[in-house]
């Protein structure tokens, strides 16, 4: 750290201390880690009946479809794309959930080229009902840019991977001990603005289309 | 941005005679109004969420200096690096610096009021790097070379004529020049306009909603997405956020983002909330090579040691600037700085001083309903007459003025004084006003009468009549 930043550290916390009447020795042991420990639940909620979940999603404007088996994903990608002729190449992430999906008779690739990259298919390792948001961790073969650089975005989720809250995502993640991925995101429906005289407009930086496909039976 | 806020009543008398402002102003109060209501009435107890969401935010700011290491010790664990600016030129130079080392050109920006606050984009510009916003609200006001007029909507003071001409003059260069009418058509314009910007640029600029000290994080919750191919894209990320963002937990998070979007724009969630840790990884294909990230005091230390520091939980959502009548007339612009409304209205003078926006804790006509939609209840009215206290201690503010109210000060401690003063200006005004029953002008109080009438009194003083219903049912 350098010099000025040490410099300006130092006055900003000093000034904080004066207003809050605390010394940089008075510390309560440990404020944060109590905090975090009562605030972290044990038991994860997963929800069964995924009703609330879809028709979240459907509101923000993102289209569902639930299959009864893994294969069925390349079939209703399939479906999709021909439906709403779409032609590009299908950029596929990889995912430990769905290893080895046999991709035959579409045009897909597993090279990431954030400059070419119009149709993608990302897994989401949860969903939460409260938001109906979907959530995404990035890794090396699961960059954070496929779900933002896409025109038409596919997210695959597994049925029983549906929770209650955001808190239970928290706790979810945080039973390997890991750190936290660079990113995570969650996602609830395409993207949109509201900008121009406060009109919903789908379709603004990010995907204009984001069709979910839930795997039952996994 | 330079703040002219000391020109409150010019640019109030302004805002007023714009018909094209009234007519957006009217859109937004209507929209984000109802669409709030209708959100929260869905959830079972949100007064109890408020309730919550308030300690959270105090128990963070009793413990800031704690939780400000505990961000920097696990932001910098996972390569993150950490500055400290005490104010908007250290920021900047920072910002500056950073840029410079990498031989920036092009800086994309996803929407961050830090970054009005410290006129990033000025400094950028002087420096001789592009600041290129890609909100695009932001985008908006940037091609009109204006400020933002609002937290949430930034261009919300500008009709879709006013866009589609604004579009038609700066696109023609990307070689678009058929003409747009559609709302659809100017957002997709801009999208692909944008793509390779988002590809090429040397660097991404985000502010943040919340940091998280458990884990070093920032979040950004937005819609549009541009705010995460800025903070994905990139060789570095660089975010400017408050040092009030920090929240001890991703728990907190949770609960502070239940109330975020639905005070903001009334949606249960918005499209995209997105946690950021540090740079990216090792055999990762994207994000950026290096993550920094300006904590930002401008004011909000002093801000903390003084009567106002509740003012510090404010999340930024912009509810109290919708339910806001005096902002509903005027609009954002005439509180002549970043932050309009109420929340502006005690944040600037805060930050800028009173001598330079001294009539903002004026301009407010105590309804209390800011503080009603608040969702970490900050007692706005409250925090607006302890600056015009202030002010008053300070000797600042016009002549008249003190003088008014020292006389009237005076007068109200002299109860028989007082009341015969007033029963005789009273009796003066029903007199003149009788047959109108209002006064489109009247001695010392044009600012009134120029955009609404003064009402001529009715019947005697609440004194008197207390007095009399007194007599009546007490015998
Ligand atoms: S003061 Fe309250 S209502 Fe206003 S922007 Fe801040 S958090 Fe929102």
């Amino acid at each position: 750290m350098d010099e000025q930043n040490k410099e300006s550290k130092r006055v900003i916390l000093q000034k904080i201390r004066s207003a809050t009447k605390s010394d940089e020795y008075s510390h309560k042991d440990n404020i944060l880690r109590s905090r975090m420990k009562k605030n972290k639940s044990t038991e994860i909620k997963y929800v069964s009946n995924l009703d609330v979940f879809i028709s979240k999603l459907e509101q923000a404007k993102a289209t569902v479809s639930v299959v009864s088996h893994k294969r069925d994903i390349i079939t209703e990608v399939h479906k999709y794309v021909s439906q709403h002729q779409i032609s590009s190449v299908i950029t596929v992430a990889q995912h430990t959930d769905f290893p080895s999906l046999d991709w035959e008779g579409v045009d897909t690739t597993t090279q990431y080229n954030p400059k070419a990259l119009s149709t993608s298919v990302t897994f989401a390792v949860m969903g939460i009902e409260e938001t109906g948001a979907l959530v995404m961790l990035s890794s090396p073969s699961s960059p954070t840019g496929m779900n933002f650089l896409p025109d038409h975005h596919f997210i695959v989720l597994d049925a029983d991977k549906v929770v209650k809250t955001m808190e239970d995502v928290w706790a979810q993640l945080s039973k390997s001990g890991e750190p936290l991925p660079r990113t995570i995101n969650l996602i609830t429906g395409p993207s949109r603005t509201a900008d121009i005289e406060y009109e919903i407009q789908i379709g603004a930086h990010g995907p204009k289309s984001l069709h979910v496909i839930i795997v039952k039976n996994h | 941005m330079q703040p002219h806020s000391k020109q409150f009543k010019s640019n109030v008398t302004k805002a007023l005679a714009d018909p094209e402002l009234q007519k957006s102003l009217f859109t937004v109060k209507k929209g984000l109004v109802e669409n709030r209501a209708k959100a929260i009435s869905l959830v079972s107890d949100f007064e109890l969420l408020r309730e919550k969401a308030k300690q959270i935010k105090q128990h963070t700011l009793s413990q800031l200096d704690y939780y400000l290491e505990e961000f920097e010790t696990n932001f910098t664990a996972q390569g993150g690096q950490l500055h400290w600016a005490k104010d908007a030129s250290e920021a900047q130079q920072i910002i500056v610096g950073i840029c410079h080392k990498h031989n920036a050109k092009t800086v994309v920006k996803g929407k961050s009021m830090a970054g009005e606050e410290i006129s990033i984009n000025e400094a950028l510009e002087a420096a001789g790097i592009e600041p290129i916003e890609t909100d695009l609200g932001e985008y908006i006001v940037q091609l009109a070379n204006e400020p933002p007029s609002h937290i949430i909507v930034p261009c919300v003071h500008k009709t879709r004529a006013q866009i589609i001409e604004l579009f038609a003059k700066h696109h023609k260069k990307y070689g678009y020049d058929k003409p747009l009418t559609e709302v659809e058509e100017l957002v997709l314009q801009v999208r692909e306009i944008m793509r390779s910007k988002f590809l090429n640029a040397d660097i991404g600029i985000t502010g943040a909603n919340f940091l998280v000290a458990e884990t070093g994080t920032s979040v950004i919750v937005t819609n549009e997405g541009n705010g995460d191919l800025c903070s994905t894209l990139p060789k570095v990320h660089i975010v400017t956020a408050g040092l009030e963002k920090i929240v001890p937990t991703l728990n907190d998070v949770s609960m502070l983002s239940r109330l975020l979007a639905r005070s903001a724009t009334g949606q249960e969630s918005t499209a995209y909330t997105t946690f950021a840790t540090g740079p990216q990884r090792s055999d990762d294909q994207d994000g950026p090579e290096e993550m920094h990230i300006v904590l930002i005091d401008n004011g909000r230390t002093d801000l903390l040691n003084s009567e106002l520091s509740e003012m510090l939980r404010c999340i930024r959502c912009g509810a109290c600037i919708n339910h806001c009548p005096v902002y509903g007339s005027v609009g954002g612009h005439a509180y002549g700085w970043v932050y309009p409304g109420p929340m502006g209205a005690v944040l600037t003078p805060a930050i800028i001083g009173l001598e330079e926006a001294g009539d903002l804790p004026n301009a407010c006509t105590l309804n209390g309903r800011c503080e009603t939609v608040c969702p970490v209840k900050i007692p706005l009215p409250k925090l607006l007459r302890l600056l015009r206290v202030r002010q008053f201690k300070e000797r600042k503010g016009s002549m008249i003025w003190r003088g008014g109210i020292q006389l009237w000060g005076k007068l109200a401690s002299y109860p028989v004084v007082y009341h015969f003063l007033v029963n005789i200006g009273i009796r003066l005004l029903s007199f003149l006003g009788a047959k109108k029953g209002r006064f489109n002008k009247l001695l010392l109080a044009r600012s009134w009468t120029q955009s609404r009438d003064f009402p001529s009194p009715q019947g005697s003083t609440f004194h008197s009549q207390w007095k009399k219903y007194k007599k009546d049912h007490h015998g």
